[in-house]
């Protein structure tokens, strides 16, 4: 697979504080990478980390393959975009201005994409109001349009909903989902609201006390999250036959045990397994939300 | 870093506190000229051109620690230094470009003030010192300018928070004025002193000279004439002409150089290690 950005054993620490501890983290091109973690779990400092504005204590991380103390880094961030905490524009320009100020700094040779881009982030028709003046959604998207000034393929978006309205949250949302689908850009979002990032994201990372506890994609995911039956049997090969006949999805995890996940008629299945002479030791059904999910993996003492 | 000075430049252009910022260095200037000339006019007294004609050294530094701190703060306070480091920009690069636009205001702030007292000083008054001369301590001046810069730059771009820029920017200008005052008193105190005592007929007579105890002497004197020099305080008491003519314009310029160098590379070492938000 390939990877916009690896790291490996990355490490800050603040004084006596790690804000990370030996994190390795892979986001795939192309994925829209959830990156899921409490207040303080060290979301943030990863990617101030990444875009360059820390520097970590230890380990080391990549973009498109290429090592943070290579010269070719500085080339290779010309692909990224991205609104690290707040917006990062001048309050006292208008949002064109804001646009043309980048263009600058990148050394784009006209303002000819600026249009464009203003029309794409929902903010085309803002003339000359400048940004102090901007609701939170619209500084949102002013940060989200100045990122992508440079025509970037990785996007990095730190809490990109927070604060805003359900209105803003939906357009948020829709304009992460284009981007990625109409202009193949891979996005990391970190975020705590589990609700939204389930809508959006591929791929997830969990991170906790500055480590990353769990990376998985959200077919994964949904597989572990999704309803499921755990059977304890005498016989889990005999089982398998039968599950095999019904045409169920299941995961063996013992010689005596079996997840079947989706919808099942446990008579149904009694019967079945009874006339294949599988004994049905225990049932139990289980269902768990992305929530429950991410609360075991962290702990759920520490959230009670 | 041509896109960095760019961009920089554009948004000088269209900053409202810079053009406040010149219109300041103006009109305090042309208030200077009218008031001189109006003395002239109603009480006959000789006032000179070139006793104002450098006053920019001393209002200059004044705006700059303003203006340079709200211009450079602003890049923490809307983030937007953060754009540039993400887009892959060098720090180096950002801080150069940044000490170059700021030394650019610095200078135009300058030429404002000095363009108002030629085009207006010369009808009023006329220039009775040489053409060259005047050229020649301008450009030290100027030098002395954008070292007060370079120190602007240095503070505004280690220091997150814009208002703590702006406070600590305008009181270093004054703290560098008084020490500047306090070394050219100790410096300018006699070596000789005469005392006056009341004589048995009450005539108060002049008594022979006696060594001065405050009177710099030895090491002291040179580390106190180093100090007068180095610092930008002394340095805007010479080059503005209120204490002394300066006949050192060399070796200040050297000295601001030295400040140039000396907050440029510990200020690019600093920048590159710290830790942004």
């Amino acid at each position: 697979m390939e990877y916009c950005l690896t790291t490996s054993r990355l490490t800050k620490t603040y004084g006596r504080f790690q804000a990370l501890k030996d994190l390795n983290m892979h986001v795939p091109k192309g994925a829209i990478y959830g990156f899921v973690g409490k207040n303080g779990a060290g979301k943030t400092t990863l990617i101030r980390i990444i875009c360059g504005l820390q520097n970590p204590t230890g380990g080391s991380y990549q973009l498109y393959g290429v090592d943070q103390n290579q010269k070719e880094i500085v080339s290779i961030r010309r692909r990224m975009g991205a609104v690290v905490e707040t917006p990062s524009i001048y309050l006292n320009m208008t949002a064109e201005e804001n646009l043309k100020e980048q263009y600058r700094i990148l050394g784009m040779p006209d303002f000819s994409g600026i249009n464009d881009l203003l029309e794409l982030v929902g903010l085309a028709g803002t003339g000359k109001k400048k940004v102090k003046n901007f609701s939170l959604g619209m500084r949102q998207r002013m940060g989200i349009a100045i990122s992508l000034a440079g025509n970037p393929d990785f996007l990095v978006l730190d809490e990109p909903v927070n604060g805003l309205d359900p209105q803003g949250i939906v357009e948020m949302r829709e304009l992460i989902l284009k981007l990625n689908r109409e202009r193949q850009i891979t996005v990391l979002i970190s975020s705590h609201i589990l609700d939204e990032l389930s809508r959006l994201a591929t791929h997830y990372g969990f991170i906790d006390q500055g480590t990353l506890v769990k990376e998985l994609s959200a077919k994964e995911l949904e597989q572990a999250c999704q309803k499921s039956v755990c059977l304890t049997v005498s016989s889990a090969k005999a089982a398998c036959q039968v599950l095999d006949r019904k045409k169920l999805e299941y995961q063996v995890k013992s010689e005596s045990e079996l997840e079947i996940y989706g919808k099942i008629s446990v008579t149904d299945l009694t019967l079945a397994l009874h006339e294949a002479g599988c004994d049905i030791l225990s049932l139990r059904e289980r269902e768990e939300s992305l929530e429950n999910y991410y609360i075991n993996l962290v702990g759920g003492e520490s959230h009670a | 870093m041509r896109n960095l000075l760019a961009a920089n430049f554009a948004r000088l252009w269209r900053d409202k506190l810079f053009w406040i910022g010149m219109a300041v260095m103006a009109g305090l200037q042309a208030f200077e000229l009218s008031m001189l000339y109006v003395e002239h006019l109603q009480y006959g007294v000789e006032n000179h051109l070139e006793n104002v004609l450098y006053v920019y050294g001393v209002f200059g530094p004044i705006v700059m620690s303003v203006f340079l701190s709200m211009f450079l703060g602003t890049e923490y306070s809307d983030g937007t230094l953060r754009n540039k480091l993400i887009v892959g920009q060098r720090r180096s690069h950002i801080y150069l470009a940044n000490l170059m636009v700021c030394g650019a205001a610095g200078l135009l702030f300058s030429l404002a003030n000095l363009l108002v007292s030629l085009a207006l000083g010369i009808p009023m008054f006329g220039l009775r010192v040489p053409v060259l001369s005047v050229v020649t301590h301008t450009l030290c001046t100027f030098f002395m300018i954008l070292a007060f810069a370079a120190i602007f730059t240095l503070i505004g771009m280690l220091c997150h928070s814009k208002a703590f820029t702006v406070a600590v920017s305008i009181l270093l200008v004054f703290g560098f004025f008084m020490v500047g005052l306090v070394v050219k008193q100790c410096l300018m105190a006699p070596e000789m002193e005469s005392h006056y005592e009341m004589s048995v007929d009450g005539e108060f007579v002049e008594t022979d000279p006696q060594p001065n105890p405050k009177y710099l002497r030895g090491t002291k004197r040179k580390f106190y004439e180093f100090l007068d020099q180095f610092l930008p305080g002394g340095q805007i008491l010479a080059n503005s002409r209120m204490m002394e003519e300066s006949d050192n314009d060399r070796t200040l310029v050297l000295y601001d150089v030295v400040w140039v160098v000396l907050t440029a590379g510990g200020g690019i070492l600093l920048f590159q290690r710290k830790d942004l938000k």
